[in-house]
């Protein structure tokens, strides 16, 4: 059973809306960052097909704009254990080339 | 990205072992104990009231928070950055500092002078920009202590007499607060170190913490230390059920 | 962590990863998630301990995280340091981590130093120790220590070789630091350490430093008063002293003497008080006494040199005539400081308003008449009664952290006994007592002191010498010759160290020793504070405390029932059997419980109170519940001057001082003596073929012999090497350019170094200075092992030498 984690980096401004979007989706559990335009994203899917599935769709959502993977493991207790099919199956996690993170907002204006 | 500074031979171990957790956890250990992350350094006791002056009565720690409030106006107008020079960053201030909390050593040149007059004054007391090096001076938080150099010392070599495995809790975040707004807490000590505009003002005060309103005087109206102990107090209704 | 399953364990392992890859992206994120944040963040766990380091003690808390030291603060509760450090402080504990610690044993074979198992290094020393003693006498081993033992070290090896083996071959290298200290204590008090506390400082209005930059070597000291200067604009801070440093900057007060001269200054600075009749004059009849002893004292420097001193009674009017010879006007070329500076000196000690502290160490104490000199320090301070009461009195600061602690308390010295000396009957049947041996075991007369250990070392009569942390082939004058002694055959050299050092070349077996906060100890300062800390970091690899190691060595030899301890209560033990000797009002140590909960405790503890000044019925229960004390006078403290600034009028009736009460039980007659100490030349002094001084020392950065602190990062990049300071007019004579390499040459050897014009201090015109702690430049092949005779402390300040230029 596929648990991922990943880093995700919205679009500027995008951060509380990505989340509520993420969080709403089956398999997602997100944890967003105190202090920087950052969430952590883990997936918890039962097969290997779904867990493709979950993250095609986490990949189209708009306000995204990188995903960070950093943790990948297929429980070797089922059947469909294949950790060398699995591995090559995940990519190493990029940036989205060309474009930087979003700044790190530093010094707040008045509330 | 972090993944792929990874030596090659270590994937293959991994996929055999099929589990890119392992190899991120192995970076996890290098991170958290080498590498700037994201740490909070836990103890943030407010200072106690500390009688460096030895008359037993106890000395408001806050008192330096004011000893600018007449001199520092000009702080206000200088905050910007000046494009032509160079900007401290908290990178360069961390790197000049053995651990958290530790006295930075003098990064400049030292007129072998200075090492006898301990001097430091004119150039750190008010701060002011210094051709010599193409800065700012930054101002000293504690000028009473004009033993400069007993704390303070100079960088003569990049030598080491033996190698070190010397390692250190990673610096605290910046920017922690109780919900999004709300005003970061300090996250160090104020040991010798009250008043804020020294380091969070100014011209040579580091861009990444910087403060947008140093015209505000009253630093710590707003901005606290913390406790390391618990969170909130609370107790039972009966006290007989206190644990 | 809590327990979890396997689910729970992968999904908080998967955040961990994404949260720390988010830390290298933003390095000061945080997910305001407790478990996480709690993860990430590491728990610092502060914990007390004195400072490994200087005789000042401060007060350190140590930062502790996954099992390693991690950072240093000062402790705010600690009254020495108020949460100040100095930069070897602040990066203490990075000495810990040196990539070349001794983790091992290590035993020599065919010229190499192998590892072995450390069981059977401590076999081998034990075998050792029992083969040298039955082939060679009990008095062919010994033990050299250090100032820098704990408590528990030092005791267990005074009870080891003086109790159960049965010789008084115990020394350390506090000898060669505090031994004139120690001598000056005794012959003046009868009473060893000093009767003040550093709470002077906050009293004080006039500092007078005799030879010491206490800038650099007590910065937290001078800080204090340099914060008290602040406050009090008229406090004076003045400067004795033979080269201009950082202290002399500091200063209200500059004044350069001729190395030795202090001598005669101290005098000229008594004769002027005497002449304008400052003196306290009842103080001086109800608690002084005066006493002449020999001179022409020698210098040590014979083979077996040895010496005894004796007191004649002397009067008030002797002390007139023999003052006569130190009039200021007739001294101060000889000196090297004007007449009219002299008696601005003796008017500061002499002004009834004002209170006076004067500060020394090794200026003083590593002198060929040492001893002399620090009565002489006495002599003005009991001329005019400013002494044993809050701003006002002698202090003699201690370069070591434990050399008070450890070396004068538990008496580590061939001399000594936890209580008393070893010729003393009772002392020794008091030991036998507490010790459970027979009082046979101990014996009687002292052997040998450090440098006359070392000689013997070499001629052949000690066979067996075990080495705790120090490095004597560092810090011994005239250093080619001790250390060809300890390399000659048939020496067996145990050395247990922390760190590769030039005595780890010399030794047989080396034993990996815990440092500091890796195991449990005590310290004791300059004023008279024991500071306990607790074991804070596990050691690495075999290293094995100096306590145990003795202990271990101990049980091999049959000792077991005199060291039956256990590994996990052994110190307090310890700490509970050593603090019987000590039990009566004048130096009662505090429990062990008040130790570990207490940034240190001040002896004598007496009813739960420090004994802050000593000998003033005020402040201390000793001097209250002896004879003699009388406290008749209700104000038995501070002394009020006529009006201002007034010089006294003397014994008139009508002086508005109070008397000063004082019961000065150290010695039989409840008064403090002053002696009659003459000048007498140094040992070597610069001549035409050697025309310069060579005084050696410290610098801020460094400690003693640099073994610990060039391993500190921070601290070897500031001071890298060891250099010669030159004179810049000296160098312009001789050509000689800053950084230009050099020689220095004496009749005892030479070493190559690089000339510093200006740098960190000036020396006057035909001297040179250098600092110690470069092993890579040994000054001390350079130095002369000429002593105080009375001491037996080596003269490390004054010495010939010539410059030669390299290339």
């Amino acid at each position: 059973m596929p648990l991922c984690s990943y880093v995700v980096i919205p679009r500027f401004g995008q951060k509380e809306k990505l989340g509520a979007a993420l969080s709403s989706m089956e398999g997602c559990e997100v944890l967003p960052a105190a202090n920087a335009d950052l969430l952590l994203l883990v997936t918890d899917t039962d097969s290997l097909d779904t867990d493709a599935e979950l993250r095609a769709r986490v990949e189209g959502l708009p306000d995204i704009q990188a995903l960070v993977m950093t943790f990948g493991e297929i429980d070797p207790d089922t059947p469909e254990g294949d950790p060398a099919g699995a591995s090559r199956r995940r990519s190493l996690p990029v940036i989205e080339p060309g474009v930087a993170p979003a700044p790190r907002k530093r010094n707040r204006t008045n509330v | 990205m972090v993944a792929r500074r990874e030596h090659p031979s270590t994937l293959a171990v991994l996929r055999r072992l099929g589990s890119i957790g392992v190899m991120v956890a192995g970076m996890l250990v290098v991170v958290v104990f080498f590498g700037p992350s994201g740490h909070d350094e836990h103890d943030y006791r407010a200072v106690a009231a500390v009688d460096y002056q030895g008359t037993g009565e106890p000395i408001a720690a806050e008192a330096d928070v004011f000893f600018d409030l007449h001199g520092d106006l000009d702080v206000v107008s200088s905050t910007e950055e000046s494009p032509h020079i160079a900007v401290s960053s908290l990178e360069a201030r961390r790197s000049r500092r053995a651990f958290p909390g530790a006295p930075p050593f003098i990064p400049h040149e030292l007129r072998p002078e200075l090492q006898r007059t301990q001097d430091c004054a004119p150039c750190h007391s008010i701060g002011g920009y210094t051709p010599e090096f193409v800065t700012y001076a930054p101002r000293t938080p504690h000028p009473t202590y004009s033993n400069c150099l007993q704390c303070h010392v100079p960088r003569t070599t990049d030598d080491l007499f033996r190698s070190t495995d010397w390692a250190t809790v990673a610096w605290p975040s910046l920017g922690t607060v109780a919900f999004e707004g709300a005003p970061p807490i300090i996250p160090h000590r104020l040991d010798l170190r009250t008043n804020c505009l020294t380091c969070h003002g100014g011209p040579a005060a580091a861009r990444e913490i910087k403060t947008t309103h140093p015209e505000r005087f009253n630093c710590r109206q707003c901005h606290v230390t913390r406790d390391e102990s618990e969170d909130v107090f609370s107790r039972p209704m009966n006290p007989e059920d206190r644990p | 962590m809590n327990v979890v399953d396997r689910r729970e364990f992968l999904r908080r392992t998967a955040f961990m990863s994404a949260a720390s890859a988010a830390a290298t992206m933003v390095p000061e994120v945080a997910f305001g998630a407790e478990w996480l944040d709690g993860e990430l963040q590491q728990d610092v766990d502060w914990r007390k301990a004195p400072c490994r380091f200087c005789g000042t003690g401060c007060g350190l808390l140590i930062g502790l995280s996954g099992g390693r030291a991690v950072a240093v603060r000062g402790d705010p509760e600690s009254p020495v340091n108020r949460g100040l450090c100095c930069v070897k402080g602040y990066h203490s504990v990075q000495a810990l981590y040196g990539r070349d610690r001794i983790r091992n044993a290590m035993v020599r074979r065919n010229g190499r130093l192998v590892e072995v198992p450390l069981q059977e290094a401590l076999d081998l020393v034990a075998q050792r120790l029992r083969e040298t003693m039955d082939e060679h006498g009990k008095d062919a081993v010994s033990i050299y220590g250090s100032g820098q033992w704990t408590i528990p070290d030092g005791y267990v090896a005074s009870k080891l070789f003086k109790g159960a083996i049965g010789t008084n071959n115990v020394e350390a290298n506090a000898r060669l630091c505090m031994a004139s200290a120690v001598t000056g204590f005794m012959s003046s008090f009868g009473l060893d350490e000093p009767m003040g506390c550093y709470e002077d400082i906050d009293h004080a209005d006039v500092f007078v430093l005799w030879g010491n930059n206490m800038a650099e070597m007590h910065p937290i000291l001078f800080s204090r008063m340099l914060e008290r200067k602040r406050q009090n604009p008229r406090v004076r801070i003045i400067d004795l002293a033979t080269r201009t440093t950082r202290t002399s900057y500091a200063a209200d007060k500059s004044l350069l003497f001729t190395p030795q001269t202090d001598l005669a200054l101290a005098n000229a600075i008594c004769n002027e008080i005497v002449r304008n009749q400052w003196e306290d004059h009842d103080f001086i009849r109800e608690h002084v006494a005066f006493k002449s002893g020999k001179t022409g004292l020698g210098y040590g420097l014979e083979e077996k040199a040895s010496f005894a001193d004796e007191a004649h009674d002397a009067d008030w009017e002797e002390y007139l005539e023999f003052l006569a010879d130190y009039e200021p006007d007739a001294v101060a070329e000889l000196i090297g400081i004007p007449a009219d500076e002299i008696r601005y000196l003796a008017s500061l000690y002499g002004d009834p308003a004002r209170k006076v502290v004067s500060f020394w160490c090794m200026g003083v104490n590593q002198h060929t008449r040492g001893t002399w000199m620090n009565n002489l320090i006495y002599n003005i301070h009991l001329l005019v009664g400013k002494i044993s009461e809050p701003g006002n009195g002698p202090f003699s600061l201690t370069g070591q952290p434990s050399a008070c602690g450890t070396v004068r308390e538990v008496g580590t010295l061939t001399h000594a006994l936890p209580h008393g000396t070893v010729t003393q009957k009772e002392a020794r049947e008091h030991a036998a007592e507490i010790w459970q041996v027979p009082v046979e075991n101990i014996p009687d007369r002292p052997t040998h002191d450090t440098v006359q250990m070392f000689r013997a070392l070499d001629r052949g009569e000690i066979r067996f010498m075990w080495i705790q942390v120090t490095n004597p082939m560092v810090s011994l004058p005239h250093l080619n010759r001790y250390r060809e002694g300890a390399l000659k055959e048939d020496r067996f050299i145990v050395v247990s160290d922390v760190y590769p050092t030039p005595t780890t070349d010399v030794a047989d077996v080396v034993l990996p020793s815990a440092m500091w906060i890796e195991r449990e100890g005590m310290f004791g300062n300059s004023e008279r504070r024991t500071q306990h800390w607790d074991q804070l970091v596990e050691p690495p690899g075999d290293c094995m405390s100096d306590t145990w190691q003795l202990i271990e060595v101990a049980r091999r030899l049959g000792y077991r029932e005199l060291f039956p301890w256990s590994e996990e209560t052994h110190i307090e033990e310890i700490w509970n059997e050593y603090t019987r000797f000590h039990d009566n009002p004048k130096h009662r140590m505090a429990p062990y419980d008040e130790l570990r909960a207490r940034p240190g405790v001040i002896w004598p503890f007496v009813d739960g109170e420090e004994t802050k000044w000593r000998y003033n019925p005020e402040y201390d229960p000793a001097a209250r519940g002896e004879s003699g004390g009388g406290d008749e006078h209700a104000e038995g403290g501070e002394s009020r001057g006529t009006s201002g600034h007034e010089a006294p009028t003397g014994h008139d009736a009508g002086d508005t001082r109070h008397r000063r009460v004082r019961n000065f039980y150290g010695k039989p007659d409840h008064r403090a003596w002053i002696w009659l100490r003459p000048y007498e030349p140094p040992a070597e002094s610069p001549d035409d073929e050697y025309p310069f001084w060579l005084n050696t020392g410290r610098v801020v950065e460094h400690w003693h012999t640099g073994s610990m602190t060039r391993r500190i990062p921070v601290l070897h990049r500031a001071m890298p090497r060891a250099y010669a300071e030159v004179n810049a007019e000296d160098a312009r004579e001789m050509g000689i350019r800053d950084g230009q390499r050099i020689r220095l040459v004496s009749r005892r050897g030479s070493v190559e170094l690089e000339a510093r014009i200006d740098f960190r201090g000036q020396p006057t015109r035909g001297q040179v200075f250098v600092p110690f702690f470069d092993e890579g430049i040994l000054i001390n092949e350079v130095t002369l092992d000429a002593y105080c005779p009375i001491s037996r402390e080596p003269d490390y300040k004054k010495c010939a030498v010539r410059i030669e230029r390299v290339g």
